[in-house]
């Protein structure tokens, strides 16, 4: 395990702005330029405050599990990881070449092909086009579409392109990997592979955002508990869960492993 | 590559002008991706239709041959003087609608990809511009063949055009990025940008000649930067030099673009993600 963070959040904190739709438009703010007696646009909303005071430190080697409930902040937690989002205020040290945040939304165009997606998306993680061509079989593979990689991609399910998707990202060189609730879309058994491919990659940072408690405990041995923007507990995924599971009254997922 | 190492681990302590710049210059780096893209994203539009992108081409030559055949008969010109010239303005004053129309929908269009594949704006612009200029190829073709056949001489002049494409794009793709900018944040401006390019197309020579205006309305093709735009891809197809005057205005639009570009990334490059 590296002793160096590969990111460090220092009191970070993120509020989203929010805009009306009258307050979107470029006729509005003229008319309110040129008529200033008349009102033509909505007082400003209050932004929200998705993250507040966030302290983390993430080492290479180990594996994160976001859990919380819906609107706690994991995904806009893991936008600023992927750095698209800056913090309002605070600071984030990030020491890293390529980060890739997977999710199960995408605006790829759905004529590609399943090959041709391989080829765009390792390309737009960083990869060259050579590189991605000796890739294909082996990425094809591993997602189990050997046969329908030939296809356009508005012939495959949503499980089969996360399915890809997700097998690009692990196949390449990432440092950081953000998952956003991928895992869920994909079968039994590949998840159960997935899984296996994805504890061998020891010498990245993973972060695992889910519901699912179970793959929070089997993947990962960290846990990040956020709760309104937050982080109410962080530390062994053991410890973490049970603080969780207690106020809850989730099942813990650990008796579940033991039970088997 | 130590400045991806340094542009990462800074992100939170660089200047916005920091981080606009390094944006643009990720942005052309990439460029095997966006090439790819941009091919693949015409490839695909064009892949239902039998003769594919010569689809282009084909529908565009179609609308030269009839307006030029009506105009020239409304203004009592020669055909073979007036088709060329509509040809050449026709496919020039296409590339750059085409191009400014689609960059005002860009960012909103790709909102997925840029939050979770690759956040550097300038990338999406140079991926439409690539696009811009393969649509433009082969309407070049097109109207290769429609002054040819109108009996335009060939000359080594005809060269001059692709130095004036890489000018005028480098002219352009300012321009779009901020289009695409401000549209993420002013939602009404697409349509705007629509409505001004169908009015621009009757106040620029693209269907009628300057001299035709006479000297009183002179003003509306002197001031007009689409009209200079045009002649530098013009000229030199009709077996001309562009004037001086072109260059310049082209020059000028190309640093007046690049200038704001750079103010409006800086100030609001950050805000961009929260937008779309």
């Amino acid at each position: 395990m590296s002793s160096v963070a590969r990111i460090t959040l220092h009191n970070v904190h993120l509020s989203y702005p929010i805009y009306s739709p009258s307050n979107r438009l470029l006729r509005n703010r003229l008319l309110s330029f040129l008529l200033p007696f008349r009102k033509h646009l909505d007082p400003a909303m209050k932004p929200i405050q998705a993250l507040r005071g966030i302290d983390l430190m993430l080492y290479a080697g180990n594996d994160y599990a976001l859990i919380g409930k819906n609107g706690a902040g994991k995904s806009t937690l893991l936008n600023i990881l992927n750095g698209v989002y800056q913090p309002s205020a605070g600071t984030i040290q990030r020491c890293f070449q390529h980060c890739t945040l997977l999710t199960p939304h995408s605006s790829i165009n759905r004529g590609l092909s399943g090959l041709e997606l391989i080829l765009l998306y390792g390309m737009l993680l960083g990869e060259t086009h050579t590189t991605m061509k000796h890739k294909i079989d082996e990425i094809a593979l591993f997602a189990e579409l050997s046969d329908s990689i030939h296809r356009p991609l508005h012939t495959f399910s949503t499980g089969m392109i996360t399915r890809l998707l997700f097998t690009i990202s692990i196949s390449l060189q990432q440092d950081i990997l953000l998952i956003d609730e991928a895992l869920g879309s994909g079968d039994l058994a590949f998840m159960h592979k997935a899984k296996q491919r994805l504890r061998a990659l020891a010498a990245q940072v993973m972060v695992i955002s889910t519901h699912d408690l179970d793959v929070a405990h089997q993947l990962c041995n960290r846990g990040i508990w956020l709760e309104d923007g937050t982080v109410i507990a962080q530390g062994d995924i053991n410890e973490v869960l049970k603080a969780y599971t207690k106020k809850y009254n989730h099942r813990m997922p650990a008796l579940q492993s033991e039970d088997e | 590559m130590p400045k991806l190492i340094d542009y990462y681990s800074n992100l939170s302590t660089a200047s916005p002008l920091t981080l606009a710049w390094h944006d643009v210059l990720h942005g052309f780096r990439s460029y095997q991706t966006w090439l790819y893209m941009g091919w693949q994203s015409v490839r695909l539009q064009y892949k239902r239709s039998l003769i594919g992108p010569v689809w282009i081409s084909f529908t565009s030559g179609i609308y030269i041959l009839m307006v030029g055949y009506v105009m020239s008969s409304l203004f009592t010109m020669r055909s073979t003087e007036l088709i060329p010239w509509i040809a050449t303005g026709f496919i020039t004053w296409s590339l750059f609608t085409a191009f400014l129309n689609d960059s005002s929908t860009l960012f909103i269009q790709y909102a997925a990809m840029i939050k979770y594949t690759c956040h550097h704006y300038s990338f999406y612009t140079l991926f439409l511009m690539t696009k811009s200029i393969i649509v433009f190829l082969h309407n070049f073709l097109m109207a290769l063949g429609v002054i040819i056949f109108f009996d335009t001489p060939l000359t080594w002049h005809m060269l001059i055009v692709f130095p004036s494409l890489f000018l005028i794009m480098m002219a352009l793709l300012p321009w779009g990025f901020l289009l695409s900018i401000l549209s993420a944040r002013l939602r009404d401006l697409p349509p705007m940008i629509a409505a001004i390019f169908t009015t621009g197309l009757f106040v620029t020579p693209v269907m009628w000649k300057p001299e035709q205006l006479g000297s009183e309305y002179i003003y509306i093709v002197l001031y007009n930067p689409f009209h200079h735009i045009i002649a530098l891809i013009r000229a030199p197809l009709l077996g001309e030099f562009p004037l001086l005057l072109n260059i310049a205005v082209t020059f000028g639009v190309a640093i007046g673009g690049w200038v704001l570009l750079f103010i409006c990334l800086t100030f609001y490059r950050q805000r961009i993600a929260f937008w779309i």
